[in-house]
Order: structure tokens, then sequence, then C-alpha cells
């Protein structure tokens, strides 16, 4: 076991830092106000080769694997949890075309992924609810050589902003209900951006509904095949999405104490900097703790990721890392928030925030209940 | 045009970013290193672009030398990123302590070693030292004509290049004929930003290290030895003032200072 | 060269515009007279230019013993290689001076290294001091780590010691000079023909583009205001401008209020920017870095507000207030109005 990154992992997380506090940074006040995503943000990505971080060389992408990715999540998360949550869902959208995709399929998008010319999303879950996709409404039904896919799909993020998505519909109820996952790009009729929800936190993430109305696609924009569907759509969730979520918290448990630790080592009370009152030492050891372990857990999942192995024995790590992640951040926000005092609630102390952000990370990817499901079915097993 | 063999000289520095928290130890006088991590020297950057973007227009290659202990190789594995396509690292406890011309003989024995160049490029001064005297003393040692602080650069043609610079009443634009040296200052160019494909590209290429047994060099040219300035002492300047520190509420502090000033 | 042959010489590079010395040159000229004083020795000038007729007489207000004046034909601009070979013939045919001292100008950083490594001797750059130790080594003063720190350069087995001399560091002493100028000395004029390497065809002159000519404002100020970090946001600074123009005060900055945005870069105070040296200067919301506090110099009166007790400013002021601006700068200029 190394417990060390590589030179390259350094230079990679280098290359993201630099890229969000001189890049992004600049933009947050903006994007808090507006709620829109600055253009800027994925052309300099684009050219910088952060986008096609899982594409494959030969498409032109870096194919540094998903510890690289989720370093670069977290480093942009540090300054911008919605940024960051955007590019890890870009990440997720197009990771199943490069597992599972068909040769046609990957010479077709993965080039314009990895210049920033396809911006790419994921979505199967609907108003019927994300932790139980079986119960989908979004039908695709043959037609000729192609499918017409029908439905609507919400709490997409990067609804907007992506030109390109995964989507999952049902294609069989008899004798057996199966789903099939298909590859749409905005130059096919019958995909657009729906309405678009008004969030407590990441301002600048778009999120809302896609809206699939006869949407002919040609059956080579099918991935994998068939009736893989459910497949297809865990690939995504459960190699990046979790994976990318766990990183956007870490990425605001860093900012929290970071905010925290400058704030004790500057606010005077009683003559001395409040870092020396024991009550505001415990709180920050608390911050720290949640960092390095939840930076552990996530380090290992994504490792994990990347040597290969199986869905199944890959699922109950990432959801550990997940659930753990996101319950630290919310827990690690909140404590900055209170050695914070009153500027804890001030914007320009930005900890309120970190704070807002922290929560909207429960939810997305697979709630924390859900990914305790998956903690205990392997746990019981034995495993 | 013809391709160009443009060597580059960076300096690795303490990060300007953190200089906020840089102390002094008060028994040897010099910065606590520790916790302070080491960057490229800010304007070796710019450097660095000057060189890439002309390689880039006509071909060629540029190589980035430093003289620096070993820690500098992650420092110059951060060049290779950038799109240096190669990197030398001059590294030996016999160079340490030397003054700017006890480290350009280095660099000269560096550069000597790896064959001729058409164009060397130095950033004007580093952000720790700033004497600004490397880059000349370099272009001395070799018999190399030089220009300093360029803040324009264009290729003329095969031999030639047209550089400006600004000095305190004007600026001058300047027909120079390679070989030669020049420094830059922030005002030639933007720095790209580190990309993941230059990290990927950096893969297949390599810091050399060069030690004193490399070189050729006479000992009592180089390190502190070699050095004509030494340094006899390390201050911070304490001032002579006696404050009077004036208290009260805010009415009685103005009226104080009004007639304190004698306004 | 007459009578100077055991003396110790002092040689001074003196830069001039439009039929003018550079005020650098005056300072030079100043310290390099006190220098040469001191060691009992004499003071060379090296000018290079054409129509200096009217100009270099005056060389005698500082007593200088001669003046080396390169006249090369046809050369309008500074030629590295030419002057880099021109002195450093100089050196070996004239006699190797104590030290040769430049302007830290453009001119003066790019040829007094190059000088100094022709000759194989060291060059201390950016002086913002020159002292002498009692081997009658010179001790240069100059700021390193961007100007947290300082250190004591000495060539001790060197000949010459060549510095250059950072503007407006030096000004001081102009007036126990000029308390001597009664006395007359002849200047001797040497001809010094000008070297052009072979390779001077490398370096040719495309374009000249004059800048406009920008008036000295704050290194002339008799009152300073100066606003740093502590200023907090760009309607702070209204209140320091607002001060500085009841005060007829000139406004100074520190690195992080220019980084802000608030000041112009030409108007930042310190080791990078100008040098103050007014009879007030009132800082506001500054640290006292002593990155800023570099640029302050005179026998002035320093006053500091800050909110912070323990602000490094406060060791370094005549007064200190430890309250928020936004309280103070009001009633004083209140009291100031009121009593005008």
């Amino acid at each position: 076991m190394i417990f060390e990154f590589t030179p390259e992992q350094e230079l990679l997380k280098k290359a993201a830092r630099e890229f969000a506090e001189e890049v992004v940074y600049p933009k947050v006040e903006e994007m808090e106000t507006t709620r829109e995503l600055p253009e800027e943000l994925y052309q300099v990505m684009g050219e910088a080769g952060f986008l096609g971080i899982l594409v494959p060389q030969e498409y032109g992408g870096s194919e540094l694997g998903t510890l690289a990715a989720v370093l670069v999540v977290e480093e942009i998360s540090r300054i911008s949890a919605a940024l960051g949550t955007s590019f890890q869902v870009h990440c997720l959208g197009y990771l199943p075309v490069v597992r599972l995709g068909s040769p046609q399929l990957k010479q077709k998008y993965l080039p314009g992924i990895a210049t920033g010319k396809y911006i790419a999303t994921g979505a199967i879950t609907e108003a019927s609810g994300g932790s139980e996709p079986a119960n989908m409404s979004t039908i695709a039904t043959r037609d000729g050589d192609s499918w017409v896919i029908n439905g609507r799909k919400c709490f997409i993020s990067n609804n907007k902003t992506a030109n390109c998505t995964w989507v999952t519909a049902r294609t069989k109820d008899e004798p057996k209900r199966e789903f099939t996952s298909f590859f749409v790009d905005k130059s096919i009729e019958g995909y657009k951006t729906g309405r678009m929800e008004n969030k407590m936190g990441f301002h600048g993430l778009d999120n809302g509904d896609l809206i699939f109305q006869d949407c002919k696609v040609p059956s080579e924009n099918v991935i994998l095949g068939e009736g893989r569907g459910i497949t297809v759509a865990m690939t995504s969730i459960g190699r990046m999405g979790r994976m990318g979520m766990a990183a956007v918290g870490l990425g605001v448990i860093k900012s929290s104490l970071d905010a925290a630790v400058k704030f004790a080592n500057e606010r005077i009370l009683y003559g001395k900097p409040i870092a020396e009152l024991q009550a505001i030492q415990f709180k920050v050891a608390e911050i720290a703790s949640l960092l390095e372990t939840s930076r552990l857990l996530v380090y290992r999942a994504a490792w994990m990721a990347d040597q290969n192995g199986s869905d199944s024995d890959l699922a109950p790590v990432v959801a550990m890392a997940k659930y753990y992640a996101t319950d630290s951040a919310i827990k690690a926000s909140d404590l900055a928030l209170e050695i914070l005092g009153g500027y804890g609630v001030v914007e320009d102390y930005h900890v309120e925030r970190y704070v807002r952000d922290a929560r909207m990370i429960w939810a997305a990817a697979g709630t924390a209940d859900i990914m305790k499901l998956s903690v205990a079915k392997s746990a019981l097993s034995g495993k | 045009m013809r391709p160009l063999r443009i060597a580059v000289c960076v300096k690795p520095v303490p990060d300007p970013k953190q200089s906020s928290s840089f102390q002094i130890d008060p028994v040897s006088k010099t910065l606590v290193r520790k916790g302070i991590p080491l960057v490229i020297n800010p304007l070796d950057r710019h450097a660095l672009e000057a060189g890439l973007r002309l390689k880039e227009s006509a071909g060629g290659n540029v190589t980035v030398f430093s003289m620096a202990p070993p820690a500098a190789e992650q420092t110059l594995t951060e060049t290779l990123a950038m799109g240096a396509d190669e990197a030398v690292l001059l590294s030996d406890l016999h160079f340490a302590g030397g003054d700017t011309l006890a480290t350009a003989r280095v660099l000269a024995a560096g550069l000597k070693k790896m064959g001729d160049w058409d164009l060397i490029i130095c950033g004007a001064e580093s952000f720790d030292g700033g004497t600004a005297q490397v880059g000349s003393q370099l272009a001395v040692l070799q018999g190399l004509p030089w220009i300093t602080r360029v803040r324009h650069l264009e290729r003329e043609d095969d031999a030639h290049l047209l550089v400006t610079l600004e000095d305190e009443v004007e600026q001058r634009d300047l027909l120079v004929q390679m070989p030669l040296l020049l420094t830059v200052d922030s005002a030639v160019n933007q720095p790209r930003r580190l990309s993941l494909l230059g990290i990927l590209a950096a893969r297949k290429r390599k810091v050399t290290t060069y030690n004193f047994n490399d070189l050729g060099l006479d000992k009592n040219t180089i390190g502190l030895d070699g050095s004509p300035t030494q340094t006899r002492e390390l201050f911070t300047l304490e001032s002579s003032k006696k404050v009077e520190m004036l208290t009260g509420n805010p009415q009685q502090i103005v009226a104080e200072l009004f007639t304190k000033l004698g306004l | 060269m007459k009578g100077g042959a055991d003396l110790k010489q002092v040689w001074v590079f003196a830069e001039h515009q439009a039929g003018q010395w550079a005020s650098v040159t005056r300072e030079l000229l100043t310290a390099g007279r006190n220098l040469a004083d001191r060691l009992a020795g004499e003071l060379g000038v090296i000018v290079v230019g054409d129509e200096l007729e009217d100009l270099i007489p005056t060389l005698s207000n500082w007593r200088a013993n001669r003046v080396f004046l390169v006249q090369p034909k046809g050369l309008s601009f500074y030629h590295p290689l030419v002057y880099t070979e021109t002195i450093t013939e100089m050196v070996k045919d004239l006699g190797c001076p104590e030290m040769i001292l430049f302007g830290a100008t453009y001119l003066g950083r790019d040829l007094a290294p190059a000088v100094a490594a022709r000759l194989g001797t060291g060059c201390a750059a950016d002086c913002c001091e020159l002292k002498l130790d009692e081997q009658g080594n010179l001790l240069q003063i100059v700021p390193g780590l961007g100007g947290t720190i300082f250190a004591t350069i000495v060539t001790p087995n060197h000949r010459p010691q060549v510095a250059t001399v950072k503007p407006g560091m030096l000004e001081g002493e102009i007036s126990s000079l000029e308390e001597k100028a009664g006395i007359e000395m002849p200047l001797e004029i040497i001809r010094v023909e000008a070297r052009i390497p072979k390779n001077s065809h490398a370096v040719q002159l495309r374009e000249v583009r004059r800048k406009p000519a920008v008036e000295a404002k704050l290194e002339v100020a008799q009152r300073v205001v100066a606003g740093g970090a502590g200023i907090g946001n760009k309607e702070g600074w209204t209140v320091i401008e607002d001060l500085a123009k009841t005060l007829g005060a000139v406004v100074g900055a520190t690195r992080p209020a220019v980084d802000e945005g608030w000041a112009e870069h030409d108007q930042m105070i310190g080791q990078s920017g100008k040098t103050v040296r007014p009879e007030l200067y009132i800082g506001i919301g500054i640290s006292g870095d002593m990155m800023h506090t570099v640029g302050i110099k005179g026998k002035g009166i320093l006053v500091a507000i800050n909110q912070d007790p323990k602000a490094a400013i406060f060791k370094q002021v005549d007064y200190g207030i430890v309250a928020d601006y936004r309280v103070i700068v009001p009633l004083l200029m209140q009291e100031i109005k009121n009593n005008a």
C-alpha cells in the first residue's frame, strides 16, 4: 500500500487547482447571483484537456482514469462545488460510451467529448423516483431500424449545458420488463431541455427536466445492447456518478476546513486568536479528521475502479465512500459555520455556500439511504 | 523557416503566492523553507512559453536547464508537461551557495555539454534573488549577444528575431541575430496552463541529472568558493522609530492627532 | 592618467536624458564622491553620448576628478555589446578602479553584471545603501525575497567591485556634499574610443518610440496618504482619496491595494514601486510589510491607522491608532475643515 501521490498525480492536482483558483474563483460570485454557468469555463476545461480525462488516447483523450478524475473533481469543488458537479456529470455522461459503446458510437462522439464540442449528461431519474428506476414511464418503441423515445426525465444536472446524454427507457414489458439505454445528441429532433429547477445550492449548475418527444434515434445509438439498459446506467452511476459526488464532498470538506482554520487564526477574542480555545480546536480536529477519512475511502474506491474488477465488487465500496463523504461534508460545513460564529451566515465568507452545497450532495447519484443498502448487502453476505 | 534549438533556463523558487507566510529564521537569517512548496520562477514560465511558441511555429525543440537541488526534479517534470522536450537538472553540493556568476558558470557548462543553441531564453529575474544578473552573465560567458527584459518577441526570418524592450524613456524595437540570449518580462506573453494531455506527453520525456563530475568545471569557479560576491550578513530592517499609540475615544484620538501633527 | 595612479578610483556610470543628468546619476555622484573621500581617492565619471558640452562641466559640482567621455559614432542607443566591451577595455587600459557604480535602471541592470562577468568580478544588484568596512571594502546592502529581508554583500577578493543602486535610495546625502562645492577642482576630460566588438551587428535598432513624460508626483510629495488591504473595498478607497484631497496629499498604495484594483501600479510605494520621502505619511489599513515600508524614507512624521493592534506597522511609525479608519478619518477631516 502506498499512501502517497505519484509525481504525475501531483502535477494533475496542480493543473486542476490552478484552473480552479485562476479561472473559476473569479466567477463564483457571478454564478451565485445569476445561477448560470459561464461559457468560458467549459472552454478552458476543454483546452486544458480535463474534459477527456476518461476518453481513450486514440480518441484524443488523456485516459488518466477514475482516480485522476476524482482528484480533478475535488480540486475544482474546493472552489466551486457547482462546477465540480457539472464536470463529474459530464464524465458520467460519456463513460458508458467509453466502456460499453460500439466502435461507431465511440468514433462518433468521443473526439468531440474530449474537446468540449460535446458536453454530456446521463438520464435515468424520473418523477416516479430515482431510487426506483424500474417504475419509469419513459418508453422506447421500435420503428424500423430506429427507436422512438418518449418521456420526461427530471433532476438531470447539465440538462441545459449538455448537448448529449445517455437515456434509459423501458423497451419491453412482457414477458419480463426490459430497459435499454441510448446515446442521444441535440442534433436529433425530439430531445430537448425542459423546465429548470431552482435549487438550494450548486448555483451555476443547471438541473431540471429533459424531454423526449418522438425522439427518433438510429439503432446504432443503443449502448451495449437491447435490454441491457440498467447495466449501462449502473456503469455510469456506479463507476463515476457516485464517485464523482463523493469527490465533490471532499472539495466541500477541504474548503470548510480552510475557511475554519483561516478564521480561527485571525479572529481575536479575549485578546488572542480563537484558535487557542479548546472548543474551537475540537471542532477543527473533527473537520480535519472527516477530511482524511473521507479521502481515504474515496481514493480507495477510485483506485479500485481503475483496477477494472467486477461492478458488483466495486459497488459497495463506492456506496460507502459516497454516503460517508456526503455525511462528512454536511458535518464539516456545519462545524465550519459554527466556528465562524456570526460571520458564518454572511455570504462574503463563503461558508454558508459550503453548507448549502453539502446538502445538495445527499440525494445526487443515489441517496445515502440507497448507498447504505448496498453496503449492508455486501456486509451481510459475509464479504 | 528553419527549426530552432532553444534552451530555457528555469529556477525553482519558494512559491510567491505564499509570501505572506514567509518566516525568517532568527538565527540563520534565512527563509524557513519547510512547508513552502517550490514552483517555477514566475518569469521563467514566460521564458518557457516564449520558447514553446517559437518551436510550435517553425519547429525545433525546447530543452529546459536548471541548477538546483535534487528536489527540483518535480519542478522540471512540470516543464516537460508544459511542452518542453527535455529537461536537464544540474545538481551537486559543489554548486551550492553560488552567486550569480558562479551559477552562470554552471549553466554555461550544462548548455555546452548538450550542444549548440540558436536561442537561450531566461526570465528577467528570479522571485527570490531578484538580481536580474544570471541572464546577461550567462551570455557573456558564452560570448553571445544578449538583450534583457524583452516584452515582445517574434521570428523575423531564419536567423533573426525582432524584439521590443522598454526602458525609462522609450520603447526600442531591435533586430537581433541568433545565436543569442534573451531575458523576458511578464508582458511578453501569457503562459499556457498545465494541461492533462501535456502531463500525458511528459511520460515519454525525461529529466536528466548532471553533477560536478559530468560537467568538467573547476572547483574554484563554482559554488560558495567560486563566488566573487559573498553575503556577510542577513538582516530584517528594524525601525528606529519609537511609536506613541494614541488612545481614547475617537474624538479624543482625532483631537490629539490634529494637535501632534500641527495641522 | 595624471596623479591617479596610486589613488583609489571610484567610477560612476552617469546616465543622462535631454541634456540633464538622470536623478539616479546625481545620487550616484554624491555617493561616489563621499566614498572616494573616505578612501582618500578620486571620482571618475563614465559618460556615453554626444553634445554634452554644457552638461560635462557640471560634474565639478561633485568635485569629480575626471570624466571618461565615450562618443560612439553613429550609435544612438544602448548597445549591450558595445558598452560592455568599452568599459571592460577601459578597466584594462586605464587602471582597475576600486568600484564602478551604476544606477539600477534598465541600462545599469543590464550593463553592470555583464561588465562584472567579463572581468570575473562580483556585482551586487539594487543596492539601497552603500557603506565601507574597516578594510575599505564596499558594503552593498541589497533586498532579497521580494524585499522581506536585506543582505550585506561584499566582494572582498576581486576588483572592481560592481554595484547597481536603486534610484531614490541615496538621495539624503546631496546636502552634505554641496557644502564643499566652493572648492575649485580641475575636471580632466579623457576621450575613450568606443569598442565595437566583431559581433555587434547582431543587435540593430529598428525603431524607437518615446514614452510620454510622466510627472513624478509621489516621489516629490510632501504629504502622502497611503492605503492597504485593510481598506476593504472600492468604496473605502474613496475615503483615502478624500483625506488626501483635504490634506493636499498624494495618494499612495501597497501592492494588495493595487492588485485589488483600487489603485494604479504607479501609485504603489515600496520595494517594487516608488520611494517617498514626505514630511507627513499616513498609512491606513496597512500591515507594515517591509515590502511597502522600505519605500518610505526621510525624516518625516509617520502615522498609522489599523484595526489590528499586532500589525507590524505600529513598530515603524511615530503615531499609531488602533481603530476603524471609517470612524477616525471622517472625524479627522471634519477637525481639519473646522480649523481651516
